[in-house]
């Protein structure tokens, strides 16, 4: 069965799910129904489809094609239109149109007699002495270059720059050297003058360039993979009603919509922005500061009270006065054996009470979040401890190869589970409360459930005589528990598609 | 003699021009042969303004990429002029690489590029003393006192001269 050795394919679209049912048709153990339910509309995935680095080469070059097929333009003219436009070909159209010199002379193209013209060349100056005005020396007329506006300079003063506007800089688009020329320096012009690394870096820095003015494309954000996804949706309103999770060709998930590397599903991109923000400020502390903290009323510098005492020095203003009324403690009657008049009002204020029931919201559901990302790791690390038993009961024959994956599989179900489940406290901590958030709780710790279950069958011993048993009681659970899965996903999408859920606006 | 960088070849033939055929009221060069990307300046004030018979010192720093990225110059001491930052440093349009504009004031055509020369950054800077640009100051002090009230401006220079003169 080639299905396992594949890199695996988004576990959640159609063709994760016709990977399992390739496992049931060949496998008589499974006798529960398929996890695929035909019956309902789905709700997960949008279109979508990879390009590898050279497809997406080719894209862009048929872009240029097309678009210098139309205004009748050498290509390397026609590139330096597009970029300039920023890819927009419509906006580049309609304007050409209106006018064609308005807009070569806008991208400070030269004007030329001859139509038919080579974007450039080198030529052969008269030997009257020609000094290269950026390094001051007669260089030899072979190795002086001219570019298409005619200002010419010695090869290696040309080199050196475009080095540093390509490698340094990071440029495509970039002027001639001349003072005050606007023409750009054309691809002909650097692949002449320069060797095939820096030609290739331009070309990667040109596809970046595409890529990042083409709302419908986005580079797969996993480190070191070169492909491209192109995608219809998943951009501006309707991210507020789908979460546009994408797989490249070589099985990475991630979100169209925000770039996340990873398929952080039930949670719209909007509440992972907050959340993750929320996170890595640390907005707890300043949440705990609201709740445990109060103002110096003089210069407002925060201040926690430590011991019993109500009689309060700020540190920083030397400033004294009473944790209970703020007052000056001078003034306030609380020398001598009078009473502080506040004393009776006991209770905190209420900003500092709601302050206090935030951080605390806060903290249950960050720490749920927190313990599935702690946990899909121990999982994995579990199931590589218990990879060696397999091997070991595999040598005395109780299983095959095949049949011993089954281990493999109920970690990579856990691990996308503990993903969304993790996402979804994230997302649960944005809703607001009632009936439908009530639902979503209930499906919420129903996968949960499921989850720990199969993760503490993870943790029993293998044994011999006890295998097949384990086996067949993990697989069964496994496919429990990525139906659950997918009922979890495709309400919250669907809900997500129907707006029934409510958010609050500062939870 | 060890292999010299462009910039070095570079710095070489400004300087060798420069000595050759002075424009009037600059004197530049190289603080020692070791270091060309370090020079020493002296400009003369303007005729006709309050910087006139002042003689004022400043630095010129070269990049390791030079002439692809422009020098900085800087006066030291410090001049009093809306163009000239408190710690001496010179603020005009051909020390900007085009791209960088800190007060998206400058045309790119009156930027640094790399076949300005040292000659015309430093009569750039000649004109500047003559005609302040308050527009993208770099001396908030100097440019509302050059604006409210020029007598003021005026006598602080002369004074600066006088003083800087040993009178």
């Amino acid at each position: 069965m080639s299905d396992y050795s594949d890199p695996p394919s988004d576990p959640y679209d159609s063709g994760g799910s016709q990977d399992f049912e390739d496992f049931h048709d060949n496998d008589s153990d499974y006798d529960v129904p398929s996890a695929n339910d035909k019956g309902k509309k789905k709700f997960t995935g949008v279109e979508h489809r990879s390009l590898p680095a050279g497809r997406l080469q080719e894209t862009l070059r048929e872009d240029i094609n097309r678009v210098a097929s139309i205004v009748g333009l050498e290509h390397p003219i026609v590139s330096i239109l597009l970029q300039h436009f920023r890819w927009n070909e419509d906006r580049l159209l309609e304007r050409f149109m209106d006018s064609p010199s308005a807009v070569l002379q806008e991208i400070g193209e030269p004007e030329h007699e001859e139509p038919a013209h080579r974007p450039t060349k080198r030529v052969k100056l008269t030997p009257v002495a020609f000094t290269c005005g950026i390094c001051l020396d007669e260089p030899d007329p072979s190795n002086i270059a001219k570019l298409r506006c005619t200002h010419a300079f010695c090869a290696p003063c040309w080199r050196m720059y475009i080095q540093s506007k390509i490698v340094e800089d990071g440029q495509t688009l970039f002027c001639c050297m001349e003072q005050g020329c606007r023409t750009y320096v054309d691809e002909p012009f650097i692949s002449e003058l320069m060797d095939s690394s820096i030609q290739e870096r331009y070309q990667e820095l040109l596809r970046r360039d595409y890529v990042k003015a083409n709302t419908n494309l986005r580079f797969c954000p996993h480190p070191s993979c070169d492909e491209t996804v192109s995608c219809t949706g998943g951009r501006g309103s309707s991210l507020l009603t789908e979460v546009p999770t994408v797989s490249c060709g070589k099985g990475h998930a991630f979100c169209f919509g925000c770039g996340m590397d990873s398929d952080h599903r039930p949670c719209i991109c909007k509440f992972v922005g907050l959340w993750l923000k929320n996170a890595q400020e640390d907005s707890g502390t300043a949440q705990w500061m609201k709740a445990n903290t109060r103002e110096c009323p003089k210069c407002h510098n925060a201040i926690e009270k430590a011991g019993g005492c109500n009689r309060i020095m700020c540190r920083n203003c030397r400033y004294e006065f009473c944790w209970l009324c703020l007052k000056n403690w001078g003034v306030h009657g609380y020398q001598g054996d009078e009473n502080c008049t506040a004393w009776k009002e006991l209770e905190p204020d209420s900003d500092a009470s709601e302050a206090q029931q935030k951080l605390k919201k806060y903290h249950f559901y960050f720490d749920r979040f927190n313990n599935h990302e702690v946990s899909a790791r121990l999982d994995q690390q579990l199931c590589e401890q218990t990879q060696e038993k397999m091997v070991m009961v595999q040598e005395i024959g109780q299983l095959s190869w095949i049949e011993a994956k089954f281990m493999q599989h109920a970690v990579d179900e856990l691990t996308g589970c503990r993903r969304s489940l993790k996402w979804s406290y994230a997302m649960a901590y944005y809703l607001a409360p009632g009936n439908h958030k009530q639902i979503f709780e209930d499906l919420q710790a129903n996968l949960e459930t499921a989850v720990e279950d199969l993760s503490q069958m993870l943790e029993e011993d293998i044994e011999a005589k006890s295998v097949k048993g384990l086996r067949q009681r993990m697989m069964d659970k496994t496919i429990y528990v990525k139906n659950r899965h997918e009922i979890l996903l495709n309400d919250t999408a669907a809900g997500l598609h129907e707006a029934r859920w409510e958010w609050l606006d500062t939870p | 003699m060890p292999p010299r960088s462009t910039a070095q070849k570079r710095l070489l033939k400004e300087y060798q021009q420069l000595a050759r055929d002075p424009p009037p009221g600059i004197v530049a060069g190289p603080v020692s042969e070791d270091d060309l990307f370090t020079w020493e300046c002296l400009l003369e004030g303007p005729t006709d303004t309050p910087y006139e018979n002042g003689i004022f010192p400043a630095e010129l720093k070269f990049p390791q990429d030079y002439p692809l990225s422009p020098p900085s110059l800087k006066f030291d001491p410090p001049l009093l002029h809306p163009n000239i930052y408190a710690d001496g440093s010179v603020c005009i349009s051909i020390l900007h690489a085009p791209g960088e504009d800190p007060n998206q004031y400058e045309r790119p055509e009156e930027r640094w590029s790399p076949v300005q020369s040292i000659e015309k950054i430093l009569l750039s800077v000649m004109s500047m003393l003559a005609e302040p640009n308050p527009e993208s100051g770099a001396n908030i002090d100097a440019c509302k006192l050059w604006r409210d009230d020029r007598e003021e401006y005026n006598r602080q220079i002369r004074a600066h001269v006088r003083k800087t003169l040993g009178l």
